[in-house]
């Protein structure tokens, strides 16, 4: 059969595609997934570990490690950072040069992911736009906001998209795709500001291998860069993605394939697995009275939900209608983003839970069943903006949102929200909290309804292909449909991209540069400084030969004058040895000689 | 020199620093040489650290003429109380409750201006900036839910504060309020939060506010001791911590008002 490879950012991203992998390799694939970079924060390598042990066909390991990840270009900017003891390459070595293409590649991808936030479509997405400006170095964030004023966007736009093309990719990337030898290249999620990961897009172009990119996420499209270099196959959950991939990524609407939410088939088959009070009680929380389930947001969206979160359950308490008041409150934080709820006292006011605890790990056994339970015996389902949301409605859950000034910048500032509010979305958005606890008061007044605009919503969002229809073998289907097509051939880089690299590798040195981020002014302090420090070691290594010469002579001369002293009162003291011996021996034969001449003569 | 030039000595010095500090990282320059351009660099940050303009600080001889000149309307039970909070949470009812039963008129105002400060007994807020106005209208207020022991000051003398609990978000364990007096808690901040007092802890100081307003302040141990804590470090961490910074050990603001007593006795 085929081999897969499919390269992921890190192992946080195995969840979104574990049963989809697992179906590969039934239908005797062998898959291997290479991680960009380690990730243990929420004990994504222990999922990781479980993927390896759902089959033999499976195999995991890392991608080969680059010369200057995003996150090391990044930290180059950090001028607090201690780098005492690193060596610097030789300017001109491969290792120099292979250097320099990263911080190039990395540069203009930032650049291209902060200019796509210029379009009109992201107008209000004013913290999406900043995101991506913290992470440019200055000089270039100046440029592009330059370019927007005096409408050059699109050419500055064109012209990385040229650049992108000039960039070699790294020969350890290129070996590591060849000596795989798949016969296609999967990635995911490729759309990380900066993402390095179009380096294996244009690997698998060059060696005419087939590639698709795997859309994780319902806000991957939309909130984060661009996908800079097309992959043959583009997999999206629903038509939806489809349009946001053809007209934000300049992607042709065939090379986007339709498959459904693959990661959410999970919450369709579930079932709780124990009942109602004893869930309850699990959590602290009355089972005599219904309860509203309060869902976190990740970091980005809610850096400061607690507050928010507080004031809620303080408008609920104080509701008119004594149904609202009443309801239990059970919060469950954002697994990556539970650190703040570490502040939040469910004491604060009566009925009131927080489950799971704060720092329960995300792989231990039940965390899913709890959350899948805590959904499924609450009587609604509130959150700011995540995709917990779609969750509860393919649950069956009611979902309310509030807006607010505190979370504009994710709730209208940002273009997914608009698949859970917009038209056809399952959300409903209240303007205030005093509009939200009115649309409690009816939810509980009147009941939940029929669910049709829910289902017609999850139809069209998670599962295009029909509710009954999973999306795991749909997925696996339209991988199996793209290997069995014929492979593209393998691309030489043109004329022009080879003859304009020279150029471009200056720019690379310029742009390794700049990444410092350092005022402009200070660069041009670096050749007199680096000649004056040149000079100073120059100074110092002649001044330290010298020095060597000087005390190396006078030690040579002081151990020989010892030397001779030694050695001559050695030769002194063994004559004399010697000369005493023959004098004693002369004078003691002498001595008997005479002994023998008295004998003879008396 | 104007604060423009200097600021760009001090750039020019933290530039210079950063790189002699790369050019020492280089093992093949002579041992000598690269532990010389550590001392240059030391050097450059020194001079940019004191040509660098330090935070400007708040106009406390203003504030202390004010205060002084202010007539703090002692004894005169008919003055309102201003109630100015800006997140009215429950757990402020009770202690709202309790001033109202003990027959203060309260008025609430979330933005008080300064006529409705000078014309107030005392003030109960959550918001600094309106503690602050308060104790330069020369009237003392009842603080809750402040994050910070020092970017609270001015306050008045006869006031009172309570601070949010600041969880360590890393162990979720709470920072007493003895250890927020240290340069360690300020490094720290970052992986800090901040959790609201509870209602019975808005009550406890809001009997004291009224107890001493009433009558005659009574400062505790722990109180006495928090205030001399507080003044040790307001010197230790003037010169590090930009929060202190502002404020400078001298003239004798650090250490004005009380740290409510609820608070000592739970760090007690």
């Amino acid at each position: 059969m085929s081999r897969i490879l499919f390269v992921m950012l890190h192992p946080g991203f195995v969840r979104y595609y574990d049963d989809a992998l697992t179906a590969l390799a039934a239908a005797g694939h062998d898959v291997h997934v290479a991680f960009e970079i380690t990730r243990r924060k929420l004990g994504e390598d222990v999922t990781a570990q479980r993927l390896a042990q759902r089959s033999p066909r499976i195999t995991c390991g890392t991608t080969p490690e680059r010369r200057e990840s995003v996150r090391q270009f990044l930290a180059r900017a950090d001028h607090g950072a201690s780098r005492s003891g690193q060596r610097p390459a030789r300017r001109f070595s491969r290792q120099a040069r292979e250097e320099a293409w990263e911080s190039l590649a990395t540069t203009i991808r930032l650049l291209a992911d902060y200019l796509r936030f210029f379009d009109p479509a992201f107008r209000d997405a004013v913290q999406l736009r900043a995101r991506a400006e913290k992470r440019l170095p200055r000089v270039f964030a100046s440029i592009a906001r330059g370019a927007v004023a005096v409408g050059a966007r699109p050419m500055v736009a064109a012209a990385l998209r040229g650049l992108e093309r000039v960039i070699p990719t790294s020969e350890a990337t290129m070996d590591f795709v060849r000596d795989r030898r798949p016969d296609l290249l999967l990635v995911t999620p490729l759309i990380e500001l900066g993402s390095q990961q179009v380096d294996y897009v244009k690997a698998a172009r060059a060696l005419g291998v087939r590639s698709a990119l795997c859309v994780a996420s319902w806000d991957n499209l939309t909130s984060k860069g661009l996908v800079r270099v097309l992959p043959e196959r583009i997999v999206v959950w629903n038509e939806a993605q489809k349009r946001e991939a053809v007209s934000l990524h300049r992607a042709r609407p065939d090379q986007v394939v339709v498959t459904g939410a693959q990661l959410f088939d999970r919450w369709f088959a579930a079932r709780p697995t124990r009942s109602r009070e004893e869930f309850c009680r699990d959590v602290a929380l009355d089972p005599a009275r219904p309860f509203v389930l309060y869902l976190g947001s990740s970091i980005f969206i809610a850096p400061d939900e607690v507050p928010f979160a507080e004031r809620w359950v303080s408008a609920l308490r104080h509701a008119g209608d004594p149904a609202v008041a009443n309801l239990g409150v059970l919060v469950r934080p954002h697994p990556a983003n539970a650190r703040q709820w570490r502040t939040f006292d469910p004491a604060l006011a009566p009925g009131v839970a927080l489950w799971p605890p704060i720092g329960t790990d995300p792989n231990a056994e039940g965390f899913q069943r709890d959350f899948f339970e805590s959904m499924y015996f609450s009587e609604a389902v509130v959150g700011i903006n995540t995709s917990a949301q779609i969750e509860a409605s393919i649950v069956g859950r009611p979902v309310f949102t509030i807006r607010t000034p505190e979370f504009a910048h994710a709730q209208e500032g940002t273009l997914h929200f608009r698949h859970l509010v917009g038209d056809g979305g399952p959300v409903r958005a209240a303007a205030s909290l005093d509009e939200h606890v009115a649309q409690l008061s009816a939810l509980l007044r009147d009941g939940p309804g029929d669910g049709a605009a829910r289902r017609a919503f999850v139809q069209a969002f998670v599962r295009p292909h029909g509710l009954d229809r999973p999306a795991v073998p749909v997925f696996a289907g339209a991988i199996e449909r793209h290997l069995a097509s014929p492979p593209p051939a393998g691309r030489l880089d043109p004329a022009w991209v080879v003859l304009t690299r020279p150029a471009g590798l200056l720019l690379a040195y310029v742009a390794r540069a700049l990444a410092e981020d350092r005022p402009l002014w200070a660069y041009a302090l670096r050749p007199p400084l680096a000649a004056a420090v040149a000079l100073a070691a120059t100074g110092y290594r002649a001044a330290g030969a010298a020095h060597e010469l000087r005390s190396g002579g006078l030690k040579r001369a002081r151990r020989a004058v010892w030397r001779a002293w030694y050695e001559s009162s050695r030769r002194v003291s063994a004559w004399r040895r010697r000369t005493s011996s023959t004098l004693v021996k002369r004078a003691r034969h002498a001595g008997g000689a005479a002994k023998r001449a008295v004998r003879r003569q008396l | 020199m104007t604060p423009r030039p200097q600021t760009a000595a001090a750039a020019f010095w933290r530039e210079l620093a950063y790189e002699t500090r790369r050019h020492a990282g280089d093992e093949r320059l002579p041992l000598a040489l690269r532990t010389r351009l550590r001392a240059i660099t030391q050097r450059a940050l020194g001079r940019s650290a004191r040509l660098t303009p330090v935070p400007e600080r708040y106009p406390r001889r203003r504030v202390r003429q004010a205060m002084t000149a202010a007539n703090g309307g002692a004894g005169d039970r008919t003055a309102p109380v201003v109630i100015a909070l800006r997140q009215p949470l429950d757990s402020f009812a009770p202690a709202l409750a309790f001033l109202r039963d003990a027959g203060w008129r309260l008025v609430e105002r979330p933005e008080p201006d300064a006529a409705s400060l000078a014309a107030a007994r005392f003030v109960v807020t959550d918001a600094v900036e309106v503690q602050q106005a308060a104790a330069e209208a020369g009237r003392p207020s009842l603080a809750v839910n402040l994050d910070d022991i020092f970017s609270g000051y001015p306050i008045h003398p006869d006031g009172v504060y309570a601070v949010r609990h600041a969880i360590d978000l890393d162990t979720g364990r709470t920072v007493p309020v003895e250890e927020r007096l240290t340069e360690g808690y300020y490094r720290n901040l970052r992986n800090i939060g901040f959790r609201q007092l509870s209602a019975a802890e808005i009550l406890d100081a809001a009997r004291e506010m009224h107890a001493g307003v009433t009558g005659v302040w009574q400062e505790r141990d722990g109180q006495r001791r928090f205030r001399e804590g507080a003044i040790a470090a307001g010197t230790l961490l003037a010169a590090r911590v930009p929060t202190v910074a502002v404020w400078g050990p001298d003239d004798g603001f650090i250490g004005d008002g009380r740290l409510a007593a609820c608070q000592v006795e739970a760090a007690a």
